[in-house]
């Protein structure tokens, strides 16, 4: 071939491309100009008409002005959200005497609106995404009916969907369901543990109940994890099982443990604390100071004293802080700062800088 | 003289090939993001990151600002990162030894006093000369210490934060408001994420308030405009489409946010290097893959960090000198990388890739600009040839920069108005006739000066945000 054909074939075909990028850029930048005056009014607009429909005069008045909101949302996911936020500030809006009127308005908005009915219709029919957007919604909407249909998506292999089902399965309280979707990611090496967390910190069931399937069932990594989780719950059910744990040689286990015994603030656990607060681990030694804390007894007092002059600087530094949330004498706080180690005189001297205004009333 | 000829003719059809070569690359790396930028922009409907806003459960973030000489903007900075929506934060701002009144007002501005401080050296550094901070500013830490540039700063910030994350920012840009909030999702949504870099916008023409954008008109210089279609060409085609196979070389030091343990592992920032930003990254590669660690180090084009770009020829001079130092000292630093397999797509593809037309490239391409048109004095080069040579090559350009605006497109819906973007695209076309010569130019005036530039801090003076 004639290479002066293919160098000016070439350039044709750059211009061609060029003509359609043109194109491409105007419609699209056409198109998103419109969604954007579209959303930036719509906020204004669902204010004037959900306002409108508490202020209607007449139950006919009403049912009018709900039809044209009704219309207005033309199944627009966005614009539903923001209606849904508009009635939830009606939900919190005015004083007791004109709840049971809100309440009605409520329903009859709900009736026509069919809120459920449009996220189902998503769930039912939209991709990947938008199942997984309707999977939570109809979660927040309390859709119990839909239940079976989520659990199936927590099951698959699509992540977003899986993750996002298991979310909505957690605001349902469904232990089994979010416990069957834990169980499922042991062997998923990418999710990190902050998603047991969120998902046990958003569940709305019983927490016992989900643990209890959880610990039966979970490998040891996965089981320290779910323990951690839990702590802030306080689970007395399963008190014994964290006191054995203490003893265990797996490290993640010993911490989770520790951190569980730590938050019941109990002083029969005092002992075991205290051990934990000398073992080789420095996390599991920042977990018992921080137990320890809690308890106030002369005992711990003088064990967090120690932990202050750990060689671990955080610690170190987790022991100073707890020394001043206990009820210390003063003489405790100098024996420290005018002691031998200078590390540990440190450590409480930043503590305090943290919690006193050293300005007092030179400001 | 026919051997003389015969090279000038070979060096002549070498830069050609590779011109249109290095143009032919970027639209592969542009075609590849705009698939990842569209699946991307799908997920955004089903996103759950904002639902973490109130969460206990997101890893807290120690948000670090080195600062020389910017007594200008370093109190309106602090003042809106104070403002980000992030459940648990901590900004620490370190002052690297600046001459000007940096010091004074970050003190009188937030009442800081000096504390005495219990420090874990991680990393050794400059000597600190004080810790500042404010019972009533909980969340505020100020750092003064001797120079020693850039990343001692940085070193000494991370000596001092408390938190498993750490989000290296600079003094003159603005986060978005949810930026840290997008960006932190990445490290729970996969475990192995050690490095996210967020996107670097130009903000000359556009309102910005308290983290949030709120309009845009065109700026003023030609200057300002060609930077914002240069920024988008630079993040949206090339990082995303490196960040696809895990090979990002480069995280900007104005936002990236990294996970601390992974950073003190590799002893922190290297400190005789102007390009830390870049020099910290692939040091990570190189440290994990040799270890056999999995690892992601991720690019979200959705998590803004917003800039003033330079407003004068001599300000750009300076940045992108400094910037094709630091490249080199990188590259210099780990040639056993290039082109090792043992890397994977880092060695064999990102390495070669900075190497060859990052690096060689722009010598090529100043070369060329001199000898190409000698050789058409001389006879040496048939004109149809260079004729078509050059078209072709402005066209390639101009489809990039087209490209990417439609790129921009998809990642920020409400930036401008589709009459803003036409007259923008105008800009796309004519940055391709003098402005990315000039810029060339300047990375190789950078190479040429290598070891005079290597140890300043390379200031610039930068508009003020419009707020």
């Amino acid at each position: 071939m004639n290479y002066a054909f293919l160098v000016i074939l070439l350039i044709v075909l750059c211009l061609l491309i060029l003509g359609f990028e043109y194109l491409w850029l105007y419609v699209i930048a056409v198109k998103q100009e419109n969604r954007v005056n579209k959303y930036s009014t719509a906020e204004e607009k669902i204010t004037k008409m959900v306002d409108g429909i508490f202020y209607s005069p007449t139950a006919g008045a009403r049912r009018n002005e709900i039809a044209a909101l009704n219309k207005f949302i033309d199944n627009d996911p966005r614009i539903m959200e923001m209606v849904s936020d508009r009635l939830d500030h009606w939900g919190n809006y005015g004083g007791e005497q004109f709840l049971a009127d809100r309440k009605t308005i409520s329903s009859e908005i709900e009736q026509e609106l069919k809120p459920v009915e449009f996220y189902a219709n998503m769930l039912e029919n939209g991709d990947v995404h938008d199942k997984s957007y309707a999977c939570r919604k109809l979660a927040d909407l309390g859709a119990a009916e839909y239940i079976d249909k989520i659990k199936e998506f927590s099951k698959g292999k699509k992540r977003i969907l899986s993750y996002n089902a298991a979310m909505a399965l957690s605001k349902y309280g469904d232990a089994q369901g979010v416990a069957d979707y834990l169980i499922r990611m042991q062997d998923d090496s990418k999710y990190s543990d902050r998603i047991i967390f969120e998902l046990i910190s958003r569940f709305e069931g019983s927490r016992e109940e989900l643990a209890g399937i959880l610990y039966d069932n979970c490998e040891d990594s996965m089981k320290a994890s779910v323990i951690s989780a839990m702590v802030p719950y306080k689970l007395e059910a399963f008190e014994e099982m964290y006191a054995e744990g203490l003893k265990s040689t797996d490290i993640n286990m010993r911490i989770a443990c520790v951190k569980a015994i730590g938050a019941f603030g109990k002083q029969e656990h005092e002992h075991a604390l205290i051990i934990a607060s000398k073992d080789k681990n420095w996390v599991v030694r920042i977990g018992a100071v921080r137990g320890l804390e809690k308890l106030h007894s002369p005992k711990a007092i003088e064990s967090v004293k120690n932990a202050t002059k750990d060689k671990e600087w955080w610690v170190r530094q987790t022991a100073a802080n707890a020394l001043l949330n206990m009820e210390v004498s003063v003489r405790d706080i100098e024996d420290i700062m005018k002691g031998y180690d200078r590390y540990a005189a440190d450590a409480v001297k930043y503590s305090l800088y943290q919690k006193v205004d050293i300005r007092g009333d030179n400001r | 003289m026919t051997i003389v000829r015969e090279i000038i003719r070979f060096f002549n059809y070498f830069c050609m090939a590779f011109t249109i070569l290095l143009s032919l690359i970027y639209i592969l790396q542009m075609i590849m993001s705009f698939v990842k930028i569209k699946r991307d922009t799908s997920a955004l409907r089903s996103d759950d990151s904002m639902e973490y806003m109130d969460s206990k459960n997101l890893l807290p973030i120690s948000l670090l600002i080195p600062a020389h000489n910017e007594q200008e903007h370093i109190v309106q900075n602090i003042r809106s990162l104070m403002k980000m929506n992030y459940p648990q934060f901590e900004i620490i701002v370190i002052n690297d030894g600046s001459t000007d009144k940096t010091h004074d007002v970050i003190i009188e501005a937030f009442g800081l006093y000096q504390i005495e401080f219990s420090t874990k050296i991680s990393i050794p550094t400059n000597a600190v000369k004080g810790i500042y901070y404010n019972i009533e500013y909980p969340n505020l830490l100020y750092i003064d210490k001797e120079s020693g540039g850039k990343s001692d700063a940085l070193n000494a910030g991370i000596n001092v934060s408390s938190y498993p994350l750490f989000a290296c920012l600079d003094a003159d840009s603005r986060l978005e408001k949810d930026a840290l909030l997008k960006l932190s999702a990445s490290f729970i949504k996969d475990k192995n994420t050690i490095v996210a870099g967020g996107i670097v916008r130009i903000a000359n023409g556009s309102v910005i308030r308290d983290g949030v954008w709120e309009s845009f008109s065109i700026p003023e210089k030609l200057i300002e405009r060609f930077q914002i279609v240069e920024y988008y060409r630079s993040f949206l085609s090339g990082r995303v489409s490196w960040g696809l196979s895990n090979s990002m070389l480069i995280v900007s030091g104005a936002f990236g946010v990294f996970k601390k343990d992974a950073v003190i592992e590799v002893g922190g920032y290297e400190t005789n290097t102007v390009g830390e930003d870049m020099e910290i990254v692939v040091r990570l590669h190189e440290y994990m893959k040799s270890h056999k660690r999995k690892y992601k180090i991720i690019f979200c084009e959705d998590s803004v960090c917003w800039t003033q770009g330079p407003m004068s020829m001599s300000d750009i001079r300076v940045q992108r000198r400094r910037w094709q130092v630091g490249l080199m000292d990188t590259l210099l630093s780990h040639i056993t990388m290039l082109f090792n397999p043992f890397y994977g797509a880092v060695g064999l593809l990102a390495v070669p890739y900075n190497w060859i037309f990052e690096f060689i490239g722009a010598l090529v391409e100043v070369i060329g600009y001199f000898i190409i048109p000698f050789s058409l004095i001389m006879g040496e080069l048939n004109m149809f040839f260079f004729i078509a040579y050059f078209l072709l090559a402005a066209l390639l350009g101009i489809i990039l920069s087209i490209g990417s605006l439609i790129l921009e497109q998809y990642t920020n819906k409400s930036a401008m108005t589709a009459k803003q973007y036409l007259n923008i695209s105008i800009y796309a076309i004519l940055e391709n006739f003098g402005y990315r010569q000039l810029i060339t130019l300047f990375r190789v005036e950078g190479i040429l000066k290598y070891r005079k530039l290597r140890s300043t801090w390379g200031k610039i003076k930068r508009k003020e945000f419009n707020e």
